[in-house]
């Protein structure tokens, strides 16, 4: 008989008898199916957060901040300073030659969900005349553009879905009540999504500011970003930095996506050492109990190292069938469930959908071939290395 | 007693079977005592709140006026009022965040007393303009000693001289007793070093705290309070300090649920690999146990030996996890004390309530076994080979 024959009888016999032990089996299957559920949940998050963060950031744009500011929150720059950088080279033009540039100031309102609730911190965006310029991926879902000088406002539309506030819903901040004209989404997930946008004069004039706190530029092209960086640092009245927003997005996004990610793989490594532990005593379990099955078989030609593949067999079976398990559970009950998660103590929660990919569906299904295999190694090799005189002695 | 010896050897029968299953239960006792510390931590600065507290804010988080103060103060009800602003900043580098508070010296301390400082702190801190109090283990982490002149480096606090370079001496240390601030790194100065230095807000403090003479007043003080500012443009927000510090623990995402989800998950395979180890064991011994009913066991003293053998090996195992996590958490804590948060401990509550989670975890997968090992007939057990 061939090795292959002798290892797929073998490995079939072997896995025909699986039902038998339902309850060591589904010790392995469930054990594994918890791991991948929890790692790939945490990992949804992270991913899920990271393309929110990341969505609000174009390589074609670039972001000015006041020199030292490591945030958005924490920059202002003069309302004075605003034409010097908006006229600076690099910076693209619409048909009318002005400059594609939105000198913006931002403001936490605390809104009540409609409904009830306790109220909500929301960041207020007050942005530019040429913002549709200047942020294509932003488009109009119902109603109209907010008009500059009236108390009107656009929502995002991930407050709309969570909280209820949506067209003619009125908001009351600094002395004013506010009207809701429209709502917008962004192409793909974006912070501004959770964001409410406003005329940047209108918002600072309600909050008699002089200061915006960042201006944000269409670049004109290749070359652009170091064309407005030198021109930004050989003006002596400022002092900003410019960021490609791409790089800031990501760069903002990195260290809340590392402490995830970091939970992610603690929680999952702990809960992967307990599975493991668990799969070795059912392989173990499963050995013994085969073992005069297995000695019969040694008994009559078949080679050891087909039973080796069969108690393997069985494991990689058992937790790819649990890691599907655990990662279909997390893809029903998280994929597209909506959290919020600050990213610092200076800017309201941001909402993001988390996002169970393939990619990490993979991840999962490769922890549990690992825990798989390491909890099948040892119980294997006790099989192969079984005394067939004595297995069936002990028993007969 | 006498039966200690007879359930342990029956519990190390198995030895690599036994060792297994004790380091998962391990593992899954660390981890809820893990989370769970870390989520009780959180639950416990809510808990710490003061009913007899008020904190008011501006509702968008932006600079109240100094000026409100004797206005304030004037309020029926209220007995004493103090202010305070905030900035972040790092030593150094930013693996070593700083929270400064920016406070009125004599009051501040007055009106918290659960801040403990030595008198002679407190006088050098009072008279020293660029003086600066710190948690012990901010100082003892840093290696600050009093009479040390530490530079911070400012994120979100200019100076009129357009650096964000802010500094202080150390004049003393202070401590919050059972509470898990202690181990945040946060540092008082005065307020008028602060005012007068800073660039932008000025004359702005970032919240009044009140302590009234009668808590269930609370509601009445904090809308007399909000009233006075209602027609101003920086209105006010009033609440108790619990609610404020519930407030921000809202804010930080469904904590709660995701530790809830996890241990959930961890146990219900627990139950399902102790149960099924269990029931295997039981099996092996079916022979053993007529034997023991042979010589002369109640039917009662085996199902007891099994059951003694179950809660041996899970409570056992169990309060192991739960010291690894014990000593796990202030590592843990400290780690994330350099970027400001609270320190980490495993309360005695959690202790207990996992010491009571192991217990049902032995009840409920014993339970099979054990009412076989109760019904075994010695004729049947025997007979079988």
């Amino acid at each position: 008989m061939s090795a292959l024959r002798q290892i797929s009888a073998v490995v079939g016999m072997n896995l025909r008898t699986v039902p038998k032990r339902t309850g060591a089996s589904l010790v392995i299957l469930i054990g594994i199916a918890g791991v991948v559920g929890v790692l790939v949940s945490v990992l949804a998050m992270a991913v899920g957060f990271s393309r929110t963060i990341a969505g609000a950031g174009s390589p074609d744009r670039a972001l000015i901040l006041s020199g030292g500011a490591l945030q958005e929150a924490m920059s202002s720059i003069p309302r004075d300073s605003v034409a010097n950088i908006v006229n600076a080279p690099g910076i693209a033009q619409d048909p009318q030659g002005r400059p594609i540039a939105s000198a913006e100031a931002l403001a936490q309102i605390q809104v009540e969900p409609r409904g009830g609730g306790k109220p909500i911190n929301v960041a207020l965006r007050g942005v530019g005349s040429t913002e549709p310029e200047l942020r294509p991926e932003i488009h109009l879902i119902a109603g109209r553009m907010f008009r500059p000088g009236l108390h009107e406002l656009i929502v995002g539309r991930s407050l709309e879905s969570r909280y209820g506030i949506g067209l003619g819903s009125h908001l009351e901040f600094q002395n004013g009540d506010w009207r809701v004209v429209g709502v917008f989404g962004s192409a793909g997930p974006s912070t501004l999504e959770s964001q409410i946008l406003t005329d940047a004069q209108t918002l600072l004039t309600a909050y008699q500011r002089t200061w915006f706190q960042s201006v944000t530029v269409r670049l004109a092209g290749p070359g652009a970003l170091d064309r407005l960086k030198h021109a930004l640092a050989a003006d002596p009245t400022l002092h900003v930095n410019a960021y490609r927003e791409s790089t800031y997005a990501a760069a903002q996004s990195r260290a809340l996506n590392t402490v995830l990610k970091w939970i992610g793989y603690f929680i999952g490594g702990m809960m992967a050492a307990g599975a493991l532990f668990g799969a070795l005593n059912s392989l173990y379990a499963s050995v013994s109990a085969r073992s005069l099955e297995i000695a019969t078989l040694r008994a009559i030609g078949f080679g050891a190292g087909s039973v080796v593949v069969s108690v393997l067999a069985e494991a990689l079976l058992l937790s790819v069938a649990g890691g599907l398990v655990g990662a279909l559970c997390a893809w029903i009950l998280f994929d597209g469930h909506v959290s919020s998660m600050m990213l610092s103590g200076l800017q309201p929660p941001i909402a993001f959908a988390m996002e169970v990919t393939p990619r990490l569906v993979v991840l999962g299904i490769i922890w549990a071939c690992v825990i798989g295999f390491a909890g099948g190694l040892f119980p294997a090799i006790r099989a192969a290395r079984l005394p067939v005189a004595q297995a069936l002695n002990a028993v007969v | 007693m006498k039966f200690f010896r007879l359930v342990w050897t029956g519990l190390w029968r198995k030895k690599v079977r036994t060792i297994f299953t004790l380091l998962s239960i391990v593992v899954a006792f660390l981890l809820f005592g893990t989370l769970q510390g870390i989520d009780t931590t959180f639950k416990q600065l809510v808990d710490q709140g003061r009913l007899n507290v008020l904190i008011t804010m501006n509702p968008a988080g932006l600079p109240l006026p100094l000026a409100d103060l004797s206005e304030i103060q004037a309020v029926h009800g209220v007995t004493g009022v103090t202010y305070r602003a905030l900035f972040i900043g790092d030593y150094q580098s930013l693996r070593n965040i700083v929270i400064v508070l920016p406070v009125d010296a004599e009051n501040f301390l007055k009106q918290n007393p659960m801040f403990s400082v030595s008198a002679a702190a407190r006088t050098a801190f009072e008279h020293n303009r660029t003086g600066a109090l710190v948690t012990q283990s901010l100082a003892e982490r840093l290696g600050w000693k009093i009479g040390d002149r530490i530079p911070i480096q400012a994120l979100n606090a200019q100076k009129k001289d357009g650096t964000s370079n802010w500094t202080f001496e150390i004049v003393g240390t202070f401590d919050i007793p059972d509470s898990p601030v202690r181990e945040e790194p946060l540092l008082l100065m005065n307020y008028p070093y602060f005012d007068t230095a800073r660039a932008t807000d000025t004359g702005t403090v970032q919240i009044y705290q009140e302590t009234i003479a009668d808590a269930s007043q609370a509601a009445g003080v904090s809308n007399a309070i909000d009233n006075l500012f209602a027609n101003s443009s920086n209105r006010t927000h009033t609440e108790t300090e619990r609610a404020n510090a519930q407030g921000q623990l809202a804010q930080l995402g469904d904590l709660d649920f995701f530790v809830e989800a996890i241990v959930a998950a961890a146990f219900a395979t627990l139950l399902l690999l102790t149960g099924s180890t269990l029931m295997q064991a039981y099996r092996e011994r079916i022979h053993e146990f007529a034997v023991m009913k042979t010589l002369g066991f109640t039917d009662g003293a085996v199902a007891a030996l099994v059951v003694s053998e179950a809660i041996l090996l899970t409570v056992g195992s169990a309060v192991l996890g739960l010291l690894i996590a014990h000593a796990l958490l202030p590592a843990l804590g400290a780690l994330m004390a350099r970027v400001g948060a609270p320190g980490l401990r495993l309360p005695w509550i959690v202790f207990a309530i996992g010491v009571g989670f192991a217990l049902l975890l032995a009840l409920v997968s014993a339970l099979p076994p054990a009412w076989r090992a109760r019904r075994l007939s010695i004729i049947d057990a025997l007979a079988v080979r």
